[in-house]
């Protein structure tokens, strides 16, 4: 193809594409149409305090009237877009859900993020917030843009740890505000993940597996791998190795692919969940039906354990009809 | 550039399960360049006020000392600035302009100024709430966004009743800030630490009227280094919470917990005054109702305002821990000045029951300030203590009460209580 049918031949002879409509030159393909991207949130929409019922005044941090903090996120939310669902409960024990979740489609390939704020960390869910969302929106602009998965989970990190890094404003102080990150995309035939920290994704179908290594103490020895110096080989350490935060390492994150040998769901969860249950066969077991209906009852089984921890769940559908790992 | 207000929060924000109370320091500080140069200064007026009693002659040092400090205190006036002099005996009466009004500073007003100050001769009695009236009185026709003055007294409000001081005072506060200085041997702290707290100014003693022309060009240029006026700190509390107490800690203690004036239910303003580029401290202590371990609130927003507008603003916070290691750190600052402000405290009563007699109360309030200031490492009021106690111990506050003292070594000491020292703060890495 010399030119454009509709517009011409290029301004330059070795421009690939044509400066009006975008379409491929060399393969004579017409520039990919804008897809529908949908997100869903389980950031707090109450515009009241729960502690006291006075209507917020502006978006400052703290109730005007009681000086109670402004929840970042909802103490329950049920997220649900057919192929893509999640929930996130604030669980038995904690007075917050420092959690969040968000889940999104465009187009066809479907995306969630779950981020577990550190409860050491200050505010942690104002990094939990900022990064899942920052995360999905540049992950799903990078596959709109028609970037691919592993490539656009790398982008939907960066994009995340900068958003986290951000929340601890001008002085960070001794422990800003900080999460764990996981993503997941499925597309027609491959499932994408990317972490960074202990939340988890698993593949629930044909051979069902977890799918990350906990960036924990606990998690990197029984992965076989090395600690960084100066921590101590404790198999029962659940201490974080990596997160999000002003105090984190920019380092991206680990980003693992599968082609799944035929239908199945990806789970992605925080910790609240997989302290309870993390057998890959079990949580295959419990997840059949709509995808809510999933999120809802593996949610079910944390609480009904006791809850001793935030819990969130995003259950992504995954209709690939065969292949082989990558 | 108009000033630039910060502000800096000190304190820790863990309190126990169940605990109350949050104490915060904050320190704010106005920076700006040179506004007398810049030519945007605020407009401002002055009133210079100077005991011209009987006493100020003897020896004729004061009166001299004192006519030079006035003169010198005319020449810092920035051109354009409304001013007056006026002497204060039993009565007050002008001496320049020659009639009740304010003229403003040129080259010439004040060349007639100093000659009228010249011909000043010392004669009467003393009656500082006459002086303070006629000032008030004159910057009542003014229009100016500073309004500040001067006095200088030699001797006791000997002539009108605290009755009637009070009440000019009264009438006086928030008008016009005020900067009063003693000179030589019969001046008393506490009238002048009146004049300064209710005037927001500041209060000394000068040992040697030699001392005067320095300290009057510094007061007169404090004065015109003023970018903004009307500056009150604005302390917003949650429901349920209550204020301890809010004082002012630095460059001296200042207790404004009962200046407050009401904005709304949960926020009120306490005055401080005009601000040039400088630096205070202020111990702000709330009590709030205890949230559950791992709850945090908002216990109180501390802003500084001026004619509506917001210079600057911080949050106290309280977060409630059940880790020991967190609640029970005590904040450097907040034990710094908890231990300036109960120092200015023990000097005043130790002073006070020395004046009554009472040697046992005295001996024990004086003994705990020198323990204070040496442990403080504030050496000004070390080496004042010192004139009034023989110290046998500082770290222990052993004293003896001197048996000659002069009397304008305990007022110096009473007036300079309220003067504060700053911690070196931790070099940050």
């Amino acid at each position: 193809m010399i030119g454009c049918p509709d517009h011409g031949p290029p301004s330059e002879p070795d421009h690939r594409f044509c400066e009006v409509c975008g379409r491929n030159l060399i393969t004579g393909e017409p520039a990919p149409q804008p897809v529908a991207t949908t997100r869903l949130s389980s950031r707090a929409a109450d515009p009241t305090c729960p502690s006291c019922g006075t209507a917020y005044a502006g978006d400052e941090g703290y109730c005007d009237h009681c000086g109670r903090r402004r929840p970042v996120g909802r103490d329950h939310a049920d997220l649900d877009l057919t192929t893509v669902a999640g929930v996130t409960d604030r669980g038995r024990r904690h007075r917050r859900n420092e959690d969040a979740i968000a889940i999104g489609r465009t187009g066809d390939v479907t995306a969630a993020v779950v981020c577990d704020g550190v409860s050491t960390s200050t505010h942690p869910d104002t990094a939990a917030y900022a990064a899942a969302e920052a995360g999905l929106a540049a992950l799903l602009a990078a596959l709109a843009g028609g970037t691919e998965p592993t490539r656009a989970t790398l982008d939907g990190a960066r994009a995340a740890a900068a958003a986290a890094r951000a929340t601890a404003g001008p002085d960070p102080g001794d422990s800003p505000p900080s999460c764990t990150y996981v993503s997941g995309i499925v597309t027609a035939d491959v499932v994408t993940v990317g972490w960074i920290g202990d939340s988890r994704a698993y593949w629930l179908g044909p051979d069902p597996a977890c799918l990350t290594v906990d960036d924990s103490v606990a998690g990197q020895l029984a992965a076989g791998r090395p600690l960084p110096p100066g921590l101590d080989a404790d198999p029962a350490s659940k201490a974080l190795i990596r997160w999000l935060g002003a105090d984190a390492d920019d380092r991206d994150a680990q980003v693992v692919s599968l082609r799944p040998a035929g239908p199945g769901r990806l789970l992605l969860c925080s910790d609240g969940l997989h302290d309870y249950l993390s057998d890959p066969g079990a949580l295959a077991a419990a997840s059949s039906g709509q995808l809510i209906d999933v999120a809802r009852r593996l949610t079910a089984i944390a609480l009904d354990g006791g809850g001793h921890d935030n819990v969130t769940v995003a259950v992504l559908s995954s209709a690939a009809s065969g292949g082989t790992p990558s | 550039m108009t000033a630039q207000f910060s502000a800096e929060v000190d304190q820790n924000e863990y309190l126990p399960e169940g605990g109350r109370v949050v104490d915060a320091i904050v320190t704010v500080t106005a920076q700006g360049g040179d506004l007398r140069e810049a030519g945007i200064a605020p407009s401002a007026a002055e009133v210079i006020m100077v005991d011209v009693s009987g006493s100020m002659g003897m020896p004729a040092q004061k009166i001299a000392e004192a006519k030079k400090a006035t003169a010198i205190a005319i020449d810092t006036i920035r051109d354009g600035v409304a001013f007056a002099v006026v002497a204060g005996t039993t009565s007050a009466y002008m001496v320049y302009p020659p009639d009740a009004r304010m003229v403003p500073a040129s080259a010439q007003t004040k060349a007639e100024a100093k000659a009228a100050v010249a011909r000043l001769r010392a004669d009467g009695g003393t009656a500082m709430g006459r002086w303070l009236d006629l000032a008030n009185h004159l910057f009542a026709s003014q229009q100016a966004e500073v309004k500040h003055a001067i006095l200088l007294t030699d001797g006791q409000n000997q002539h009108e009743s605290p009755q009637d001081f009070q009440r000019v005072l009264s009438a006086c506060e928030g008008r016009f800030v005020c900067d009063s200085r003693g000179v030589g041997n019969d001046w008393v702290a506490r009238e002048l630490r009146l004049i300064a707290s209710t005037l927001l100014g500041t209060a000394d003693g000068l040992e040697d009227p030699a001392e005067l022309p320095a300290a009057f060009q510094a007061m007169t240029a404090a004065a015109m280094g003023k970018t903004v006026a009307d500056v009150s700190l604005r302390v917003w509390t949650p429901a349920g919470a209550t204020i301890r107490f809010v004082k002012q800690v630095y460059p001296q203690v200042e207790d404004l917990t009962g200046r407050r004036a009401e904005v709304s239910g949960r926020i009120g303003d306490y005055p401080t005054g005009a601000w040039g580029a400088e630096s205070r401290d202020y111990h702000v202590s709330i009590e709030v109702e205890p949230d559950a371990v791992g709850e945090e609130m908002l216990a109180a927003r501390v802003s500084l305002v001026s004619g509506g507008q917001l210079l600057t603003e911080k949050l106290v916070l309280a977060r409630w821990t059940d880790d020991t290691a967190l609640s029970t750190k005590i904040n450097p600052q907040v034990a710094h000045y908890t231990g300036q402000a109960e120092l200015a405290a023990v000097i005043q009563e130790g002073l006070k029951a020395r004046d009554a007699g009472d040697v046992e109360t005295a001996t024990a309030k004086l003994g705990r300030a020198v323990q204070l200031a040496a442990a403080s490492g504030h050496e000004g009021t070390a080496k004042l203590l010192a004139r009034v106690v023989d110290v046998v111990d500082a770290p222990t506050g052993t004293v003896r009460l001197k048996k000659q003292v002069a009397g304008v070594d305990a007022e110096l000491t009473n007036v300079r209580s309220v003067k504060t020292v700053r911690v070196k703060k931790k070099q940050e890495g």
